[in-house]
């Protein structure tokens, strides 16, 4: 995605799926409490466009504003949605790679990459594998991981409570074409054994966490938790430590607008409000930043 | 922002400058950046990198919105103001002034580039909402761009990156256009509301 084609894009079509909405939900503007929008992180031009129109929606509706951390929406979607009360959150995407758990009115970040994410990693593996971004190069990985029938042996790098994909990246991008040349391998047993070593490297960092936690609950959000092979791993991490794993599909594992509304009301509902002068958004939003008072 | 009450229809201004008379909206743009350009800012006089900037006057005469408002949802008034905004900025582009060795990327050196946009809305709150709306994205951008909002005035950009400067000034239109469909629409919509809940009543 290019940042100036993503705002391109959100400029398009904001009004209209803003009246979109309200009409199918059969609402007016006087129905509406508060006005959440993403603050950050992401990329600043659509961050930018749709924080124009969310601000000026506010001044003429006169409703209150209120910025919302991306990681946070996907944490509280996914509380929201499976019913989590307390758990260590793996939150793995295209833009983000952390484990976090709760503490003290903060959603601390108890490690996360120190490169790329993994949703990175996965997406640029396909690039060098020319396979189709339709529906997605992480779901086509998933497809084709099924089929693979060898692990070829990887890059591991975990680094204490950190991972780094970087390496791994280089690594199958100088690696995979002599190896799928020679016959090696297939392209099936590339992407087999890229998901479990990335895989693999996400259960110990989250496992180490809810280690120190004491936690007996692990929530998956962000779209790369939409992978069964994933899930299939934290289950049985999970099972072995007598803890639950909780995880959503692609409704709302992936990037979506209600998880914003979910934890804007949420931050609305504990009397949170952002003035215009500090409605500016953050390409870096840290995900501890934010101080979580809908929280004990 | 600049309120339209006043002056209305074109006016050649001292600068020599006539924008063209759109019936929903106008914008103003002015530029400079060489010393001894004298023509594009007509009432603080020419600016280069060695004198403060100063905010183009509010009563710069280039132009003036014509008294009405667009018609509702009309995205003529939006995107025409952006586009002449934009469309007179690039003409005025100061020309490239050569060095001694004829090289143009030797004379604009340490130049500072500066330009302004006056935007008339329809009224002052309308300026003031789409100054309160754009206002803080501009602030991201001030370490190498800076941007000065006024509300009676216009706005002004100084920076000495050529390119910093043009994205700017690109992503500012863009947003000033989407800030005013979107003033424009809703108040369409409340307006359309007002008038179903009247006739319900009647």
């Amino acid at each position: 995605f290019l940042p100036g084609d993503t705002a391109r894009h959100h400029r398009a079509v904001i009004l209209d799926l803003l009246q979109e909405a309200l009409t199918e939900a059969g609402l007016t503007s006087q129905d509406i409490d508060c006005i959440a929008y993403t603050k950050g992180p992401g990329m600043g031009a659509p961050l930018a466009s749709v924080a124009v129109v969310a601000r000026t929606v506010a001044q003429l509706w006169n409703k209150p504003l209120l910025g919302v951390n991306h990681c946070i929406g996907h944490i509280e979607m996914g509380r929201l949605i499976t019913g989590a009360i307390n758990p260590t959150v793996l939150y793995v995407s295209g833009g983000n790679t952390q484990v976090i758990s709760y503490s003290e009115h903060r959603y601390r970040i108890f490690g996360e990459t120190i490169d790329i994410a993994v949703g990175n990693c996965l997406d640029r593996f396909a690039r060098v594998l020319k396979i189709s971004n339709d529906p997605s190069p992480g779901y086509n990985i998933e497809q084709m991981a099924k089929r693979g029938k060898q692990l070829v042996e990887l890059p591991y790098t975990v680094k204490g409570m950190d991972v780094s994909f970087s390496g791994i990246l280089s690594f199958i991008e100088d690696a995979a074409q002599r190896m799928l040349a020679t016959g090696e391998c297939t392209p099936e047993d590339l992407c087999f054994s890229l998901q479990e070593t990335v895989f693999a490297m996400l259960v110990e960092i989250t496992e180490r966490a809810m280690a120190h936690c004491g936690s007996k609950e692990a929530l998956i959000v962000g779209g790369v938790g939409c992978n069964i092979r994933l899930q299939e791993m934290m289950a049985a991490m999970c099972q072995e430590r007598g803890a639950q794993l909780f995880a959503t599909d692609e409704r709302f594992c992936i990037d979506n607008g209600a998880m914003i509304a979910q934890a804007g009301w949420e931050m609305f509902q504990a009397g949170h409000r952002t003035p215009l002068s500090e409605s500016g958004i953050t390409q870096r939003y840290r995900t501890d930043e934010v101080e979580v008072t809908w929280r004990d | 922002m600049q309120d339209p009450d006043g002056k209305a229809g074109a006016e050649e201004g001292e600068d020599g400058l006539q924008s063209p008379q759109a019936p929903e909206a106008q914008a103003s743009s002015q530029s400079s950046a060489t010393e001894g350009d004298r023509d594009s800012f007509p009432q603080s006089g020419p600016r280069d990198s060695s004198s403060p900037a100063a905010p183009a006057s509010p009563a710069a005469p280039a132009s003036q919105a014509a008294a009405g408002s667009p018609s509702p949802g009309s995205p003529v008034g939006s995107a025409a103001a952006a586009e002449e905004a934009a469309v007179v900025a690039h003409s005025e582009q100061p020309p490239f002034v050569p060095g001694p060795s004829g090289d143009t990327a030797s004379a604009t050196g340490n130049r500072l580039l500066e330009f302004s946009v006056t935007v008339p809305f329809r009224s002052a709150v309308e300026a003031d909402l789409a100054r309160r709306t754009l206002v803080s994205n501009s602030r991201r951008q001030q370490v190498m761009v800076q941007q000065e909002f006024t509300v009676n005035g216009s706005i002004l950009w100084t920076t000495e990156d050529p390119v910093l400067f043009r994205i700017s000034i690109n992503t500012f239109l863009d947003q000033l256009s989407l800030a005013m469909r979107n003033i424009q629409r809703l108040e369409f919509v409340a307006v359309v509301r007002r008038g179903r809940g009247r006739s319900r009543e009647s």
